[in-house]
């Protein structure tokens, strides 16, 4: 199986959140969002434009400490996250050194990427970097993605996160300050160690079918009448 | 009464009730207004709302309503407008909007979403579909109380006809319509009518909704 | 259902209450609903729900871009039902090449907004505004269009105010009816507009169309192929988030394109894309213009040949009348080098680029100088050390700017479309558009592959084109409320040449609140907060006073406080479109949308609702033969003539069909296209010298002029106004969106932006609620404070300077989302008072960005 990668040269990225935006409608998660809570998100901050997104670690924490396996590293990249599963414990939220999963507290459920599992499994780049305007995200194989990020950094002089971060990661993004400075969190750098650490459990059709856009279930909606209901009380 | 007239008058008193909640939360026009002045909507109302023992104090403000409407002395056009303030009010235009008439908007906060495609196919598998007049959404809260009317409607012929699978399969779909959809739906959207509206008439159906969609919840 | 169980309700309900429910029961009272088949003979195929339904559309009113892409639609086959999911882009196009932006998809929610106008509503209580219920009563959407026809009917033409952009039908109603039109997009593009009209578009010309794109932008960048880009103020937050523009800007930085930006904001884009930025005093763009244009005189670095071929620089201009001289027909006149006279500037082969000369002219002798001569002369003086103190650019930067600007040239330019930060949008901003103008001319960029590229080879019929009007129209106005009358440059355009050109909106509330001129307003407001514009106070007191007042809108918007009616529209993926690729006009271009679904109220399109007042109030310009009969309704399948003229099908309906786009892929033609458009076609050339600003009192070259409202005591910082990419004009499409609210909050941009430092010497920190107020020598009437939350950032990188988001701040409270979200900028800039802005702007057109006001902590 391909093992795929994200890269993000945020010099040519402006901010729009396009990406953000595109992911909502992909997986129709308005209601979230519109209670702060995005699978991808760029901060315009002073120093420089942070993307707020799973880094999909090489050896993500959050798999390793999931209680209930609600998180899973596949072996083409991406961790993936069963939402059924998941029962809103918030340890990925704690020791996730990127600080990437978003408790919702109305849902009991976490917010996190999941590389478009579903549109790769179609041949088809995530949504976020098919809507870039700027062509700022881009998609490929982890090796040439990751050859393209150090030869980009090495020519253009620019500062490469995510190739050592917690031990490497499947997003690589340059800039040309260090990206600690606007917004990304310091993580400590290991040497790169690619090992799987796929569960084997959870293909890509599978996810799929999980990931489907539309026609969310009825227990989802119930709780939003009722979330509703005590913001009025409120 | 025996049992199979009992079920009958059940049946037909939650058809008129139902009725009676979609004539109710439609625009109001001079059709309401002329069958509540007359008295007719009221005692078709109170018919059913006994067969179905409803409580005391929901009669008592019946009693109430028709005092409004046919004992007030005024003019019709006057009601009229007052009911058309109240509810243009409500659903179209305060601030900000007191209650929404979709139901999409109370599950998915949008309008055409999931859930309002998942009632337009129920009414598709009743053999329904709307009229070219209606041109609003199809899980607007005056359709979904229709749509029972009708299938109650459905489930009584079939039950005098002897249908059992018509019976069935009218009794099936009522009871997927009320948990699926109206008795979240139709319960915050009563319990919001109910706070919000400015004239009794509204605040009654309100009531009347909550009495019946708790009932069968 | 069989016909003998149907019943009417009201038979229903009368016979139930006459004789019980069991006796009424034998038959369904239906309302909203129909049988289509018996109870029990439901259908045995279940058809499953389709997501893959992808419908054409083209942008429209978002930005000036307008991408071609398709709306990615889920299908309910079984009931018909359709909801759009999200948009997919179309790589074909060229300008998006595949890109959309986020208020495109912001668009895709605004259908199912739930605050979204389904109905048509009337008002019952008489007393308008804020604080009074309007006792709003719902009517059928054809009964609400008959009475508002019958309410205009009582007002005279000269009474009645359109609020509307100018496209085909407006057009065809306000002139047959002798009304007054005029829309917002003056402070948006007019001095642009204006600018290129006069300078080279002179319309209406071969190409001049009838296209959705709000600006009639003829002019278009090749920013994929340019070399060098001079930005003065154009990289605003708004243009961070315009993916049709970006993608090119994008591909022009990959092929090695230096961009220079002067903004006293340093914006995203500026991060990404500047190789050099500059934090100019607001303001000033016009002194650096000024002397690049000095600079490159000086150093010779001029393209001659462009000059004399494709300008007026060897016109001859009369020193005594400071008029161009022209013969009979209209052509200007050159000094033959070699024949030492004056001869038609076509026919002379040596022309003279600089001199002063004494001829003979029409048998009179004639003192005359070169255009080109009158610049450089008008020009000595503005020396980079002259500009340096003015702009705080140093003066060796300027000078260099100017001469890599010039060594790259002809793929080089500088573009102003829009305004924003420090763009060109204070009122000596005309000056600054003239001399950026004069700048790509003297490098030759003006219609030149790299350069500045220019519309041609196909047009978009109007109303008129197909449908000929039999007698002239009425005469508009002579006093019109917009005070248009008193600007005759902008005014002679709009009568004699494009009725669709943009109105000075900046004066209509000036203009409704000072006189009596308007008595009836329509707002043809279908996806704006009109009242967002620049200050509304005076508007909003004005409409309380009027005796008709419609909106024609998506949402009960603000608007809606002071209407007696609101008629629903369709929300514009509801509505068929053909367009043209005006933005990147390098080959000619159509492309062609279908509705997205049929709309969920009951609402009216434009075309039918305009048409409709148009047989009742002035039949004989809307019937074939002038007869009034509403079955002999004008044509206005102007889609359908179009694609025919392309050759690219035979109706809008084939074009679809083929896949809704048509490409012309012959080769740029440089020069080839200002020869067809330009003055003096067929030999068109570029105007460096205007002379219709000497008949109104300025000149007709560019010279420096300070602003006119200056920093004055603690009236001291210059206010900047911006947007972000995913909003526009406090437009409930985005606004009212609960995740594009969170999205600006987020990015802190529902606060008033200052640098930190000027935070400490105010005593503001990080979130502090702050006041802005105007000076009140400017803002005489109906002062409204600003009270916003204040962010610290050095992305404003003046300390003289305050960064506004415009695009927020909407009043209507019935907006779930939108009701208190935000300030509203417009409420901080003055309404303009005709008197003061004809001393300082012959077209009338800029005024926003002079303001400066005063902060203190709340």
């Amino acid at each position: 199986m391909k093992e795929y990668a994200i890269l993000l040269d945020s010099t040519n990225c402006t901010g729009c959140n396009s990406c953000a935006y595109r992911c909502i409608q992909e997986f129709q998660y308005h209601d979230g969002a519109s209670r702060g809570n995005f699978r991808t998100f760029v901060q315009i901050n002073d120093e420089g434009l942070y993307h707020r997104r799973c880094m999909h670690c090489l050896e993500p924490q959050c798999v390793k400490n999931c209680p209930v396996s609600a998180l899973t590293k596949s072996a083409y990249g991406p961790v993936l996250y069963k939402i059924d599963t998941c029962i809103g414990c918030q340890t990925c939220v704690r020791v996730c050194p990127f600080h990437i999963p978003q408790y919702d507290a109305t849902t009991k459920k976490i917010t996190k990427c999941s590389l478009c599992a579903h549109r790769v499994s179609e041949g088809k780049e995530p949504a976020c970097v098919e809507a870039c305007p700027t062509y700022a995200l881009q998609f490929g194989e982890y090796k040439a993605i990751m050859a393209e990020a150090r030869d980009m950094a090495k020519k253009k002089k620019l500062n490469l996160y995510g190739l050592q971060e917690n031990g490497g990661t499947h997003v690589f993004v340059l800039a040309e300050e260090d990206p600690v400075k606007f917004g990304y969190p310091k993580v400590a750098k290991k040497d790169l160690k690619k090992k799987a650490a796929f569960d084997g459990d959870l293909g890509i059709p599978a996810i799929a079918a999980l990931t489907v856009v539309g026609f969310k279930k009825f227990s989802e909606r119930r709780s939003r009448i009722e979330a509703e209901e005590k913001k009025n009380k409120e | 009464m025996d049992n199979g007239n009992k079920r009958i008058t059940e049946l037909q008193s939650n058809a008129a009730i139902f009725n009676l909640l979609a004539q109710a939360f439609n625009y109001p026009d001079t059709d309401l207004i002329e069958s509540l002045c007359a008295g007719d909507f009221t005692r078709v109302l109170r018919e059913a709302s006994g067969n179905l023992n409803f409580t005391g104090s929901l009669l008592s403000q019946l009693a109430d309503l028709e005092k409004i409407y046919s004992g007030s002395g005024k003019v019709k056009e006057t009601l009229l407008l007052e009911m058309e303030k109240d509810y243009t009010h409500m659903f179209f235009s305060s601030k900000p909007r007191l209650v929404y008439l979709f139901e999409s908007v109370y599950k998915e906060g949008k309008l055409l979403q999931d859930s309002t495609f998942e009632i337009a196919r129920l009414y598709y598998d009743a053999g329904l579909n709307l009229v070219d007049d209606f041109k609003l959404p199809p899980d607007h809260i005056a359709v979904e109380f229709e749509f029972m009317s009708y299938l109650y409607f459905n489930e009584i012929a079939a039950v005098k006809k002897g249908n059992r699978e018509n019976e069935d399969y009218a009794r099936n779909l009522r009871k997927e319509v009320l948990e699926k959809h109206l008795v979240t739906f139709g319960l915050a959207f009563a319990q919001k009518v109910t706070m919000n509206a400015g004239t009794e008439f509204y605040k009654f159906m309100a009531g009347i909704a909550i009495a019946v969609l708790s009932g069968n919840r | 259902m069989e016909e003998k169980f149907k019943i009417p309700r009201r038979s229903f309900l009368k016979l139930a209450g006459a004789t019980g429910i069991a006796t009424a029961m034998t038959a369904f009272p239906f309302r909203n609903m129909q049988a289509a088949w018996a109870f029990g003979d439901h259908p045995q195929e279940k058809p499953p729900y389709q997501i893959n339904k992808k419908v054409l559309q083209v942008c429209a009113r978002a930005c000036e871009i307008d991408c071609a892409y398709k709306v990615v639609v889920g299908v309910d086959p079984a009931t018909g039902l359709e909801r759009a999911l999200t948009i997919e882009g179309r790589p074909e196009d060229p300008i998006s090449h595949g890109k959309f932006c986020i208020k495109a998809m912001g668009f895709v929610d605004a259908m199912y907004n739930p605050d979204r106008l389904m109905v048509s509503l009337k008002r019952t209580n008489a007393k308008k505004g804020t604080d009074s219920d309007p006792g709003w009563v719902v009517m059928k959407t054809s009964d609400a269009v008959n009475e508002v026809i019958e309410r205009l009917k009582t007002f005279k033409p000269q009474e009645i105010l359109f609020c509307s952009p100018g496209d085909p039908y407006t057009n065809r109603l306000c002139q047959s009816i002798g009304a007054t039109r005029s829309d917002q997009r003056t402070e948006c593009f007019g001095t642009h507009y204006y600018t290129n009209c006069l300078a080279i578009t002179n319309p209406p010309n071969k190409f001049y169309s009838s296209t959705y794109t709000p600006s009639h932008q003829i002019v278009g960048y090749d920013y994929d192929n340019a070399k060098y880009q001079v930005w003065f103020g154009f990289d605003s937050f708004s243009k961070c988030g315009k993916a049709g523009a970006l993608n090119h800007i994008a591909r022009g930085k990959k092929n090695g394109c230096k961009i220079v930006m002067f903004n006293p904001v340093r914006t995203p884009m500026a991060d990404g894309y500047a190789k050099e930025f500059h934090a100019i005093k607001p303001g000033t763009d016009l002194a650096v213009s000024l002397a690049m244009i000095q600079t490159i005189m000086a150093g010779k670095k001029y393209n001659v040949d462009f000059l004399k071929k494709y300008s007026d620089a060897t016109a001859l201009v009369n020193l005594d009348t400071k008029m161009p001289l022209k013969d009979a027909n209209g052509n200007f006149q050159a000094w033959c080098t070699k024949d030492k006279k004056v001869e038609p500037i076509d026919e002379c082969h040596a022309p003279a680029l600089e001199g002063a000369f004494q001829g003979e002219f029409n048998g009179e002798q004639v003192k005359v100088k070169t255009v080109f001569q009158l610049l450089r002369e008008d020009t000595t003086t503005y020396t980079p050390a002259w500009a340096a103190p003015l702009c705080d650019v140093p003066a060796k930067d300027i000078k260099r700017i100017a001469l890599e600007f010039a060594a790259a040239a002809p793929r080089s330019f500088i573009p102003t479309l829009k305004r924003d930060a420090a763009g060109p949008n204070y009122s000596n901003s005309w000056r600054l558009r003239h001399a950026i103008n004069i700048l790509n001319s003297l490098t030759g960029a003006i219609d030149h592959d790299g350069g500045i590229l220019l519309h041609h080879g196909v047009k978009i019929p109007w109303l008129d084109d197909i449908a000929p009007i039999r007698e002239p129209y009425p005469e508009q106005p002579a006093e019109p409320v917009d005070f248009r009358n008193e600007f005759p440059i902008t005014d002679n355009i709009y009568r004699k040449k494009d009725f669709s050109a943009p109105g000075h909106y900046g004066m209509v509330g000036f203009g409704m609140y000072k006189t009596n001129r308007a008595k009836a307003v329509f707002f043809r407001n279908p996806h704006r907060g009109l009242l967002s514009m620049i200050q509304p106070q005076m508007a909003e007191a004005a409409l309380e006073k009027m005796g008709l007042v419609v909106d024609w809108n998506l949402y009960l918007d603000d608007v809606g406080y002071w209407c007696d009616y609101v008629i629903p529209a369709p929300h514009q993926y509801e509505e068929a479109k053909l367009d043209l690729r005006l933005y990147y006009p390098k080959n000619p271009c159509l492309v062609g949308g279908v509705p997205v679904q049929k709309s969920p109220s009951d609402q009216i399109g434009w075309g039918s609702f305009a048409s409709k007042i148009g047989l009742a109030l002035a039949p004989k310009y809307w019937t074939t033969d002038g007869s009034g009969d509403p079955k002999k309704l004008i044509p206005m399948n102007l889609s359908d003539v179009a694609v025919q003229q392309a050759g690219a099908a035979q109706n809008s309906a084939e074009f679809i069909k083929k896949g809704g786009f048509w490409i012309d892929n012959k080769p740029y033609v440089d020069y080839k296209q200002l020869q067809e458009i330009g003055y003096g076609r067929p030999n068109g050339r570029v105007r460096l010298y205007i002379h219709e600003f000497i008949e109104v009192g300025f000149d007709p070259l560019p010279k420096w002029a300070a602003r006119w409202q200056g920093s004055e005591g603690k009236f001291k910082f210059s206010l900047l106004i911006t947007r972000a990419a995913w909003h526009m004009h406090a437009d409930p499409n985005f606004i009212n969106n609960p995740v594009l609210k969170q999205v600006t909050e987020k990015n802190f941009m529902d606060c008033v932006w200052i640098h930190p430092e000027a935070g400490k010497d105010l005593g503001i920190a990080e979130g502090d609620l702050a006041i802005l107020e105007n000076n009140p020598d400017y803002m005489k009437d109906l002062p409204r404070p600003v009270k916003a939350k204040v962010h610290l950032t050095k992305r404003v990188a003046r300390k003289d300077c305050v960064l506004l988001f415009h695009g927020i701040g909407h009043r209507a409270k019935n907006l779930k989302v939108a009701a208190n979200f935000g300030y509203r900028d417009g409420d901080l800039i003055p309404q303009k008072d005709p008197k003061l802005l004809k001393k300082n702007d012959p077209m009338g057109m800029g005024w926003v960005e002079d303001v400066h006001v005063s902060i203190r902590k709340a």
